[in-house]
């Protein structure tokens, strides 16, 4: 605004009070001008700020990638390398559903091998791990087609057994606990782990006697059964000859009279032959000195015991020879004179009854063997003929060292190459001392007949039960009969009652008519070609603080699948609670069975407690969860220590709250669809 | 005269109003920035130790993986010198007993190539044939590093008698079977004396037994379990007499129910158990020990890993088994683990803000299984929590360990695909 006012330059007053303002424009900020930009960049700096502790988390999930890392590692090597034995466990049932080694706990699948109290990998509580949310909501996809989440086991991996470290607070806390696990893709249809109606491979060591052992039921043996009498020494249970199931001149080689005779309490007849009377001849004497007396000998053993003897071995080499030329061995093999040619010659073109020639080979080489601890004649011992009460005589020879070597060694090489080239021929069973991959035979279910199932009921609990048909990738010859149900015909569909006696009966039916096989030519799988994806899967890892929870131990486990109930196999008279008691739990021989946290779980409710109160966990003491009133226990319905510190910990995260898992790492992986491990 | 008006004043400052307002607001202003400065700084000091954190643990974690591989906690190739409890002075690992020994140092009757076998009780020997896979095994005793131990050849094959016991059980009434195999030429010796009821017969087998009696004798128990096949049966017949043997010839090393912590005893002999027996049976409730050069539980007296200062000491630890069973306690794994348990620090000097971390690494044969334990731990500088990261892993056998190490002690790593070349002999060759 320019100066209105009159100027008077002359007057210096005047112009001391002038002020000449322009005020054409604005020279400077205002006050809220200011104010909004400083706003402005502090928000720009804030938020670069914020950035900073997403440094920290990335340092933390960089952290828990080594974990995945490790832990990945770890998992693979334990689902091959760690052993699949289960040495104390029922592997036989008239039924497939009367035992289980055909569920999910036998699997050779991953998630199935190592959720194992002895491997590491625990399922999260399923309370639990339905609060966790994830990217694309993976977790709870796995989770709601009965996947489940797994976290790491509490304490330093070690392979060896839990039992010295059960809730010893000494180890120091394991991060990668905070690491949880999903399995992404689907298992295949697997090998059966074990045929439930004969869990072959039966071994024999070669050479052998005829296969006979303990059976506790002896009301279910087959009336034509052979009992040996309880009260001989170390019998528990009476114990019966299973062989002779698979051909009844078996049983010649066992005893030459026939029904066995009483035992005597003087010297055994010189009529009497067989492994029997040899086996049992003699009470067992420690050797005083290294070289054993020679029987009889009256200052060793009471008078009037029957002694095992040259007579005894003689007669025993007697019957194995009949039963060798009973089944037409090739006479180079009976005289002790065969080579390599002559295996050569017989696989060539080998006999409809080939599996017994090459068990009448492997009785043979165990008698010839005895009687070279008898022995002492340098011109060879005279093998003089037996009567048989199934007839006929037995061949007479004179026995020499190299006829013994000769019987042996075509025993081994006979026998391997049956197991070898016949792996579907059931029977001889398997040399005992050379146990390959091909014993085990391919058999797996038939899941493309839905409609053509098993059913029956349970033999415990008489439950309605189904079960896939078994399918093999070859027809099964000599099936015969189990060892443990050698009364059931294993033509039989489905049913708990006796349907025949005797193998050979005229109601035996053998594949492919056996109503028990699913169809094998069409549905077989296990061979089939596939593409990698088709079998691919995924161990993803993430990582959340599920340790926060307040329920974080009292949580109950993850449910747990019926098949890690180890149920005893029928016996005659037996009910559910005896199925559910027997056999008794031993955690060092049932690696397959048991809830996964078992060692940790708490044996009471602990809900009142306060946090960090002691509590009682399951530990080593096998029997607290077996039967049906330990149902909790076996459950994990109380929860567990989870964290193996001996303490009751509950986080300061309410239940209500979900957290978010980050995913840390994915590795790709493939199920083996056989129970193998790598040595 | 002109009049003099009132101009309008302008503002040239800020009032006190305004500045007080101004100062508020941009101390506020100050402070979150000041606050967000401080949570940065924080926040990039806690980043930059877990980085190192992290950046240590992979190291260990590659560490722990390169032992896995390369076995160096157990024989350093590049140092002869170091031993067992790190006495110097000529004691070195690679002794007949300790799983690095060459085969070329190896006893007289398992040296490659097949030299003359022990001798018969009578002082004979019996002829020596070199062909292989062995069709005459007469005299074959001796390592041969190519052959492939193919199931089919009757060789591989064991003629022990399955249904044997030790010597406090059996009376031998089901014969001999000393006379198929053994270690020996002939079964028995002379007319007189043990078994002399056939006299002498030519052993036809000895190659298996002397395979398993010379592996167990040069490398310990883990190095005979690691060179046999899966499914070998541990039992043989043989002369060797260190613990006695049965009258069928077999020894009590691997039939007599001593128990655990028996030297010269191998396997798990629960429940009185003397049959031979698989891998599987024999180390179900037993482990059986690799020693590296420091074990974690070396520490002196008062410990119970006893210090290894000799080759023997450490050859008797590894000629026992172990008890890690189902009622093992926290005394018996901790000894365990104190002996088969290397433990070393990432780094020899390191600044005293860095954390400090290690890695260990151990190996066992348990329950059929080749377990590798490897452990990485870091301890804090600031707190001093102690951390720990565990698992296993498989890597190199101990076969192939050998195999990458040249047999000369100090000869370093073996040389192997050299462009045509030959390649460099290794501890598994003559």
């Amino acid at each position: 605004m320019s100066a209105t006012w009159p100027i008077d330059e002359h007057e210096p007053y005047t112009a001391q009070l002038r002020s000449v303002r322009v005020a054409s424009g604005r020279c400077g900020f205002t006050l809220f001008e200011i104010a909004i930009s400083l706003v402005l960049v502090s928000f720009g700096v804030i938020s670069i700020l914020i950035l900073f502790p997403m440094g920290i988390k990335a340092q933390e999930n960089a952290r828990f990638r080594i974990y995945a890392a490790a832990k990945a590692l770890e998992i693979v090597e334990s689902y091959n390398a760690s052993h699949n034995a289960n040495p104390a466990f029922e592997a036989e049932a008239p039924n497939a559903w009367d035992v289980h080694v055909t569920g999910r706990n036998l699997a050779p699948d991953l998630e199935a091998r190592d959720s194992s109290y002895r491997f590491g990998m625990f399922p999260l509580p399923l309370t639990i791990a339905q609060r966790l949310d994830s990217d694309g909501d993976e977790i709870q996809t796995i989770l709601s087609q009965g996947g489940y989440l797994y976290y790491s086991q509490p304490l330093a991996t070690t392979g060896l057994s839990e039992s010295g470290f059960t809730g010893a607070n000494t180890q120091p806390p394991n991060d990668a606990q905070r690491l949880v696990m999903g399995i992404v893709g689907y298992a295949q249809n697997n090998a059966l782990y074990a045929f439930p109606w004969k869990a072959w491979p039966y071994y024999a060591a070669y050479p052998s006697p005829p296969a006979f052992g303990n059976h506790q039921q002896s009301g279910w043996l087959p009336i034509s059964a052979f009992k040996l009498p309880v009260s001989l020494p170390n019998m528990e249970h009476p114990s019966y000859l299973w062989e002779d199931t698979t051909d009844p001149d078996i049983r010649m080689v066992w005893s030459n009279i026939w029904p066995v005779p009483a035992f005597p309490t003087g010297a055994i007849p010189a009529t009497y032959g067989g492994y029997y009377w040899h086996w049992l001849a003699q009470p067992y004497v420690p050797p005083t000195v290294q070289a054993p007396a020679p029987s009889p000998s009256p200052t060793v053993n009471p008078p009037n015991q029957p002694m095992a003897s040259l007579q005894t071995a003689t007669n025993y080499l007697a019957c194995a020879l009949w039963y060798a030329t009973r089944k037409g061995l090739p006479l180079a093999f009976i005289n002790g004179t065969a080579g390599l040619a002559d295996v050569q010659g017989l696989f060539a073109q080998p006999p409809a009854n080939l599996a017994q020639q090459v068990c009448a080979l492997r009785f043979l080489a165990h008698a010839a063997t005895t009687v070279s601890g008898y022995s002492s004649n340098p011109n060879g011992e005279p093998i003089n003929p037996l009567a048989m009460t199934a007839g006929g005589i037995s061949p007479a020879m004179r026995l020499t060292s190299a006829m013994i070597t000769d019987y042996h060694e075509m025993c081994l090489a006979v026998g391997m190459r049956f197991a070898a080239s016949y792996p579907y021929d059931w029977g001889a069973p398997r040399p005992l001392q050379r146990a390959i991959m091909t014993d085990n035979p391919l058999i797996e279910f038939d899941l493309l007949q839905p409609g053509n199932l098993l059913s029956g009921q349970t033999y415990a609990g008489g439950y309605q039960a189904q079960a896939w048909r078994p399918i093999a990738a070859q027809p099964i010859r000599n099936l015969g009969v189990s060892f443990t149900y050698p009364a059931w015909n294993l033509g039989a569909q489905g049913g708990n009652t006796l349907v025949s006696e005797n193998p050979l009966d005229a109601g035996y039916v053998s594949f492919p008519q056996n109503p028990l096989w699913g169809d094998g030519e069409h549905d077989f799988t296990l061979f089939q070609h596939f593409a990698p994806a088709e079998r691919c899967r995924q161990i993803v890892f993430w990582t959340v603080d599920w340790q926060s929870y307040e329920d974080c131990e009292t949580a109950p486990s993850a449910p747990v699948d019926a098949g890690k109930y180890l149920l005893g196999a029928p016996v005659e008279g037996g009910n559910l609670n005896w199925a559910m008691t027997n056999p008794p739990f031993m955690d060092w021989q049932q690696f397959g069975y048991f809830n996964p946290e078992k060692v940790m779980v708490f044996t009471s409710s602990c809900l009142d407690l306060p946090t960090g109160s002691h509590v009682a966990t399951e530990g080593t003491h096998d029997q607290a969860n077996q039967g049906l009133g330990n149902a909790a226990i076996f459950n994990g319905l109380y929860g567990a220590d989870r964290n193996a510190n001996g303490l009751l910990d509950r986080g300061p995260v309410p239940t209500s709250v979900r957290l978010r898992a980050v995913q840390v790492g994915r590795f790709n992986y493939y199920d083996l669809r056989v129970p193998a491990t790598i040595r | 005269m002109t009049m003099l008006r009132a101009h309008p004043r302008r503002r040239s400052a800020f009032t006190l109003i305004e500045m007080m307002i101004a100062l508020v607001l941009g101390s506020a202003i100050l402070y979150t920035t000041l606050a967000g400065m401080r949570v940065a700084s924080q926040c990039y000091t806690i980043a930059t130790r877990l980085s190192l954190e992290n950046a240590l643990i992979r190291a260990g974690f590659m560490k722990a993986l390169d032992e896995v591989d390369f076995w160096t906690a157990y024989d350093d190739p590049t140092d002869p010198s170091l031993a067992f409890g790190g006495v110097n002075g000529g004691e070195v690992n690679r002794n007949p007993g300790l799983p690095f020994c060459p085969f070329a140092n190896a006893p007289a009757n398992f040296k490659p190539g097949g030299l003359p076998p022990m001798p018969n009780p009578d002082g004979t020997y019996p002829p020596i044939d070199g062909s292989l896979p062995p069709t005459n095994e007469a005299g074959l005793t001796g390592w041969n590093p190519t052959y492939n131990w193919s199931m089919s050849d009757p060789a591989v094959w064991t003629r022990a008698n399955m249904g044997a016991r030790g010597n406090n059980g059996n009376d031998v009434r089901f014969g001999y079977y000393g006379m198929f195999s053994g270690t020996y030429g002939q079964f028995p010796s002379g007319t007189s004396g043990l078994y002399y009821h056939y006299g002498a017969v030519t052993v036809p087998h000895q190659w298996l037994a002397n395979q398993m009696d010379g592996l167990k004798n040069t490398l310990g128990y883990y190095g005979m379990i690691d060179y046999l096949p899966a499914n070998t049966i541990f039992s043989y017949n043989c002369y060797k007499t260190a613990n006695g043997q049965n009258a069928d010839a077999v020894p009590y090393e691997f039939s007599y129910p001593a128990g655990p912590y028996t030297v010269n005893v191998f396997g798990d002999a629960d429940g009185g158990t003397q049959v031979p027996r698989g891998l599987y049976r024999d180390t179900k409730d037993v482990s059986i020990a690799l020693l590296p050069l420091r074990p974690q539980g070396a520490s002196g007296a008062g410990n119970q890993a006893t210090p290894v200062s000799s080759v023997s000491q450490a050859a008797a630890f590894l000629r026992q088994d172990y008890y890690t069973g189902q009622e093992a306690t926290p005394a018996n794994l901790s000894y365990f683990q104190d002996l088969t348990t290397s433990k070393s620090n990432l780094m020899g000097a390191q600044p005293a803000n860095w954390p400090l971390v290690g890695t260990s690494v151990a190996r066992y044969i348990t329950a059929d299984r080749y377990a590798t334990v490897c452990r990485i731990g870091w301890i804090s500088p600031t707190t001093g929590e102690h951390v720990d990261l565990s698992f296993t892993a498989f890597g190199t056998s101990l076969r192939g360990a050998r195999q990458q190490r040249a047999q000369a002690p100090g000869g370093g790593w073996a040389q192997w695909d050299n462009g045509g070349a030959a390649n460099a002999s290794n501890l598994d060759t003559q």
